[in-house]
């Protein structure tokens, strides 16, 4: 990982297309204001990790349960 | 001699269903994989009367995975403004056949369906694709509780 020091205003470019600027600062947080080609995508940490432990957390799924479920759901819709 | 005649029977053995025989023409392949699980891309949809209206998204690449999903259109009928402009498009205008899943889990004694609508994955009948994508709507939260 590299490691950069900057102040309120600076900027970091990672290639030749994405820039991170530092907008605010305060106490216990930091607004970043990020620039990049509409074909990078771009999410907060915390989005992806949730995404992947629900992902495996469904990969676990108790098939007999899921089919109680699905009763109940069949009921719920009136299928 | 027909195409048909000569398409081999593969099969897998998962953890839902046992031995599963499919073609090659059922394969749906993700080229990204799915989100947590990026090795993994070549997958079957799988339709089974006693899951409804759940389906499951079964590897074929790795006997151990597999994930319910559930259309979100059934929980969330306006879900299609949540999806990208770009995909609605091809979706509405083409003679393609789509179909838009989310992952769901049970949670807890009482088996509570929690459904993802922050990152659903989009498949594509003609080319045989999908993707898990993730959504920019700051308000979609990944764990959706169903009822």
């Amino acid at each position: 990982m590299l490691v950069l020091t900057r102040k309120l205003g600076q900027n970091i470019l990672i290639g030749e297309k994405i820039s991170v600027k530092v907008l605010r600062i305060d106490s216990n947080k930091v607004q970043l204001g990020v620039s990049a080609p509409q074909s990078i995508a771009i999410y907060r940490q915390e989005i992806i990790d949730n995404i992947k432990d629900f992902n495996r957390l469904a990969n676990k799924t108790d098939h007999a349960r899921l089919k109680e479920a699905a009763r109940f759901f069949k009921q719920l819709l009136g299928v | 001699m027909k195409a048909t005649e000569m398409e081999t029977r593969m099969k897998i053995n998962t953890r839902q269903f046992g031995d599963l025989e499919f073609t090659e023409d059922l394969v749906i392949t993700f080229p990204k994989g799915i989100i947590g699980f990026e090795d993994t891309t070549r997958f079957l949809i799988v339709h089974d009367e006693e899951y409804e209206p759940f389906r499951w998204l079964i590897s074929i690449d790795d006997e151990e995975i597999g994930f319910p999903i559930l259309n979100p259109f059934l929980v969330q009928p306006e879900y299609g403004k949540e999806l990208p402009r770009s995909y609605v498009k091809r979706i509405l205008s083409s003679e393609e056949n789509w179909d838009i899943f989310c992952v769901v889990t049970l949670k807890g004694e009482g088996g509570k369906v929690t459904i993802n609508l922050k990152s659903p994955i989009v498949v594509n009948y003609q080319e045989k694709s999908g993707e898990q994508l993730i959504l920019t709507s700051e308000e979609l939260q990944v764990a959706n509780p169903i009822s």
